[in-house]
């Protein structure tokens, strides 16, 4: 009996030239016109994940997904496209922080290896409010809130 | 075996946390630097630092060449909350290893970011 792939339906087909340009590149050129912020964030999430390593005499830098998955989500629900660019660092035992720097205000957000994640904003270093965004159902109005007072100082 | 506070280390004696990221650095409003919050906070709550008096700066230099230190008093740590218990072998072969454990807040908790804050304010940045 004839294999099935002989005929002519399997003939070898040559497959089309690669698009040079990738999505995720295109991605990257709209988020850093749109929010140069959020470019910049997942950037920095990028390096701190790939460079992270477990340092005895200071820490675990690797970053856990939890802590990575959280931190993602939370930057996905900022609305405000206008803000400046934040810092994002390793938290010691596998967490993640990020933080906003605006005159004299400061946003913060420090997210533990599990994804518990404590929003902090500050004023000439004294403590205005904090919140822990797992137990706050309405997360996102409090981080966007938090944010448009941050950005009312400019 | 869970750790305890030394009591034998005495409030005044500095202890030094290798700040091995720019975002573990603050600047203070009259523009002089100290620690951050993440510079204390810890997932695991275990926060490596070393006894200034006791530890070779030389090796941490040369382990973590570049890094700022960010210096804190055992006094200071205690108000916050913190332990501070021996553990030799966590220096990996530097000596002077002590671990910071927060016993004053939940782990996890803004009380325990909030501590780590108030720790970090009292630092100074060498």
């Amino acid at each position: 009996m004839t294999p099935l792939t002989a005929t002519p339906a399997f003939e070898h087909v040559e497959l089309a030239p690669t698009i040079p340009t990738a999505t995720s590149e295109l991605v990257a050129t709209a988020l850093s016109d749109m929010a140069p912020w959020l470019y910049s964030a997942l950037s920095q999430l990028h390096n701190i994940e790939r460079h992270g390593q477990n340092l005895p005499g200071v820490g675990d830098l690797r970053i856990a997904d939890p802590a990575s998955t959280q931190m993602k989500v939370l930057l996905s629900h900022i609305a405000i496209t206008d803000l400046p660019t934040p810092l994002l660092y390793p938290i010691s035992g596998r967490g993640a922080g990020m933080k906003w720097n605006v005159g004299k205000r400061e946003v913060e957000f420090t997210i533990f290896a599990s994804g518990a994640t404590v929003m902090a904003k500050l004023e000439n270093d004294e403590l205005l409010d904090d919140s822990e965004l797992n137990a706050d159902p309405n997360f996102c109005k409090a981080v966007n809130s938090y944010l448009a007072w941050l950005i009312g100082a400019r | 075996m869970p750790f305890e506070d030394d009591d034998a280390i005495q409030g005044d004696t500095e202890i030094v946390r290798v700040l091995v990221n720019s975002g573990w650095c603050a600047k203070r409003p009259d523009g002089t630097e100290r620690p951050s919050s993440g510079a204390f906070v810890e997932s695991t709550n275990e926060c490596s630092a070393f006894v200034l008096a006791e530890t070779d700066l030389t090796l941490l230099a040369r382990r973590f060449p570049g890094k700022k230190i960010g210096v804190v008093t055992v006094a200071n740590a205690r108000t916050a909350g913190f332990i501070v218990a021996r553990d030799p072998e966590g220096g990996d072969g530097i000596p002077g290893h002590v671990v910071l454990v927060q016993k004053q807040a939940l782990v996890e908790s803004k009380q325990h970011v909030r501590l780590a804050r108030q720790l970090a304010n009292t630092g100074r940045v060498l």
